[in-house]
């Protein structure tokens, strides 16, 4: 049996058992095309839409009562947590628009408090104001939601606009690339729904959506639930309203506290409330000064469930020329400085799974995050805070509208480039083709290596997918990686980064191989030993230790977990020299 | 023996096509999105699989990624990678299925059983993959079903993994030689 076999074998098995679930996905994308979109748990929603409108049409009115008497002809109310609403006339175009809580007014803040909407066609104002709700982060949770209401007392007026509406702000969602789910909902003018509204600074719509609540709990208090986001809401109804949550707010303070960051004065939170979980409660994240933590609070006892935290510590390495070296955060901060200064275009989205790690070979931090579905990398000098290489796939929009992630002047040769043309995929019957000393060639030039001998690895392989030769070598301290065009060489893709050894990419099986401690290598004894003693603790104080050897980024290492009291421990060590490379120690839940 | 060269579903799929698709999924063709379900699921399946050991999970996950990929369609800029495109929203799904699930305090010791029961898998052949599998860290469990079923070459598994190249390919090397003695022993 070889390689292929294993391969064969493995990917029939996993495809003739993995389940055929095309008939459902298509049932639930037929019934969000167009209108409104949801995941699968968001569908019970629709019925719960229907029965506030059937409420509000029972009661007969909204916020529209008060204006009917004016030039008003229909109101429009978006709702997440910022409730904004929108005054427009039968030529539907905006009278007045104004943010009914605190958040809804910073939203506006940057449209002249909403004085720059006046004027503006309905679609355009509901665009501008979903946009910036987006920009904001209120909507950046899966499960988050946005509430459509449109009071007009001309009902087929009324649905006609919430059509355009909904698809209006379906279409800010996707381009933004962002999945929450758009909740409309259609009513007519009702005065006591829109005293309610008045009363406790909401929309008219979020106060339909309140007394759907209170009509499965009345002991619920309508001020108190006009608090609560569009979110929670939805989830509250959807769990038949047993009792309060204690709210955002609340959750967030009762996070700080377990945290001990009450009066920290650089904090960094989100709260994602999963109310209709089995158990309901408030997803809490805060960052301060480098260190994360996640709590889990009980939506409605406030009881802390669960927390982890992260605190990482600057690495014990000490480069030789440096006294110096910065935390994860200050490397983060310098990639991301740069990054907003490349590619201002992306300025409005968001930076997600961002990933630090410290190479000790290299005294360089590699920070990796992802922007709009884009991957960007780049390597932070940890002791100066320069960036010394990058690369990303991002491709801009225009060519030749940005600089390359410019190299230091005293690091090897990097020079990642921004291709100036998307890539054309070519065919796999494409006759042109350079073939691989060619693409050879063009990448070590690409290089600026002139010498091919000096190259001490170097391996080639076409990607009939792309129509491109993937190059990868090594040169002095530096691996490169290089995407070569079959038909013409031109250069697509390049990055490259230092390294420290990558002998075993030659297939050195001697050294992936082989459990034996050998020359340069201290043992799992001793790695564990160096972990320990690290941490402060002895044999006799830990439980479940694990040693793993491995190979990482050409250097043996050793792999060390361990737990003791509630905490759990993870090292990686040098087997060469026992530092500790790395180290994490998290509440073991 | 090269261990780049490829032979998974997402080798063979042509990208041309599968962008082809991707942008009728964005002006609502459901056919589309059928099709493109029909020709990555397996890829998709199996990263989500590998990702989160969970056969039931795997499945939710796998239907919640087609229902990103129908919502954000019209988001994707064609750069001749869909499939890379349809793995990363993929892997962005199950990284916050695990957070969600680390918070919650479900992550217990690992657990492999993920190749559920089929008539169209003898139970021998399930229950010596199975046990192979289960044998495996799960990084390197990981890298093998997303190489050997996802099809994704070493260098793109080490993007996605954040993961050194080399570390890849050791990890994948020695993975495969354990799984080989273990089936031949079987």
């Amino acid at each position: 049996m070889n390689e292929r076999d294993i391969e064969k074998r493995l990917r029939g098995a996993i495809e003739r058992t993995a389940p055929d679930g095309s008939a459902r996905l298509l049932s639930e994308v037929t019934g969000r095309k167009g209108a409104v979109k949801m995941t699968k748990r968001r569908n019970r929603w629709l019925g719960l839409v229907a029965a506030v409108l059937a409420l509000a049409l029972i009661g007969g009115a909204g916020g529209l009562y008060y204006r009917q008497n004016y030039a008003v002809a229909t109101v429009v109310s978006l709702d997440v947590n910022p409730s904004i609403e929108l005054q427009v006339n039968r030529a539907e175009k905006v009278i007045a628009c104004s943010g009914l809580n605190a958040e809804g007014r910073e939203i506006l803040s940057s449209m002249n408090g909403g004085e720059d909407l006046k004027g503006s066609r309905l679609n355009v104002a509901v665009n501008a104001i979903v946009g910036a709700i987006v920009r904001a982060g209120y909507l950046d949770s899966l499960s988050s939601a946005i509430l459509i209401s449109v009071e007009d007392n001309d009902q087929a007026r009324g649905e006609r606009l919430q059509a355009q509406l909904v698809a209006e702000v379906d279409g800010v969602l996707k381009a933004a690339a962002n999945s929450a789910g758009v909740l409309s909902q259609n009513m007519t003018a009702d005065r006591d729904l829109d005293r309610q509204a008045q009363e406790n600074n909401i929309s008219s719509g979020k106060a339909a959506l309140i007394n759907q609540v209170i009509a499965l709990n009345s002991a619920l208090d309508f001020a108190a639930l006009s608090k609560l986001s569009v979110e929670e809401l939805r989830d509250l109804i959807a769990i038949g309203a047993p009792a309060m949550p204690i709210g955002r707010d609340e959750a967030l303070r009762r996070a700080r506290e377990a945290a001990g960051l009450a009066d920290a004065a650089s904090l960094r939170y989100e709260v994602d409330p999963e109310l209709d979980d089995p158990t309901p409660r408030y997803e809490v994240e805060l960052e301060s000064a480098g260190a994360e933590y996640d709590y889990s609070i009980h939506a409605f006892t406030g009881e802390v469930l669960a927390s982890a935290a992260n605190i990482p510590d600057i690495p014990q390495y000490q480069n030789p020329n440096t006294d110096r070296l910065l935390t994860a955060q200050e490397a983060f901060n310098a990639a991301a400085e740069r990054f907003h200064a490349d590619y201002p275009e992306l300025a409005g989205y968001n930076i997600f799974d961002i990933d630090t790690e410290y190479r000790a070979a290299n005294n360089t931090y590699e920070v990796d995050f992802d922007v709009a579905g884009n991957d960007f990398e780049y390597i932070i000098d940890a002791a100066t805070g320069e960036v010394v290489g990058g690369h990303t796939d991002y491709r801009a929009p225009q060519p030749d509208t940005r600089e390359p992630t410019p190299s230091a002047p005293d690091t090897p040769p990097t020079q990642p480039t921004q291709p100036t043309q998307p890539v054309q995929p070519v065919q796999p019957d494409t006759p042109a083709d350079i073939g691989e000393a060619a693409a050879k060639a063009a990448a070590l030039q690409k290089a600026g290596i002139a010498d091919a001998d000096s190259v001490t690895w170097i391996k080639c392989q076409r990607d009939w997918e792309d129509g491109c030769y993937d190059l990868e070598f090594e040169c002095g301290s530096t691996v490169y990686e290089c995407e070569v065009r079959c038909a013409d060489g031109a250069v697509t893709d390049y990055s490259s980064e230092p390294c420290d050894d990558l002998s075993h990419h030659h297939g050195d099986g001697q050294r992936d191989g082989g459990d034996q401690a050998s020359s340069g290598d201290i043992g799992p004894d001793a790695a564990a030993q160096a972990a320990l003693t690290h941490a402060g603790l002895t044999a006799a104080d830990v439980r479940g230790l694990a040693v793993e050897r491995d190979w990482e980024g050409g250097r043996l290492v050793y792999e060390v977990e361990f737990r003791s009291g509630v905490m759990e421990y993870e090292y990686k060590i040098d087997a060469a020299t026992a530092s500790v490379l790395e180290h994490e120690a998290e509440i073991d839940d | 023996m090269d261990q780049e060269e490829l032979s998974g579903p997402a080798a063979v799929s042509d990208s041309q096509e599968l962008e082809r698709l991707i942008q009728s999924t964005a002006r609502g063709d459901t056919a589309a999105l059928s099709e493109l379900y029909r020709r990555t699921k397996g890829a998709v399946y199996a990263l989500a699989l590998s990702m989160t050991g969970s056969a039931f999970e795997a499945e939710e996950l796998c239907h919640d990624a087609y229902l990103r990929v129908w919502d954000c369609a019209g988001s994707y800029r064609p750069k001749g990678s869909p499939m890379a495109w349809i793995l990363t929203v993929t892997k962005n799904l199950c990284l916050m299925s695990l957070r969600r699930r680390r918070r919650r305090g479900e992550l217990s010791e690992e657990e492999w059983d993920a190749i559920p029961a089929s008539s169209d898998v003898s139970a021998e052949d399930r229950a010596a993959l199975q046990d192979a599998l289960a044998a495996l860290e799960p990084q390197s469990r990981q890298i093998v079903l997303l190489h050997a079923v996802s099809g994704l070459k070493h260098r793109e598994i080490a993007k996605l993994l954040g993961l050194p190249l080399g570390t890849v390919l050791s990890k994948y090397k020695r993975a495969i030689e354990k799984l080989k003695t273990i089936l031949e022993g079987a």
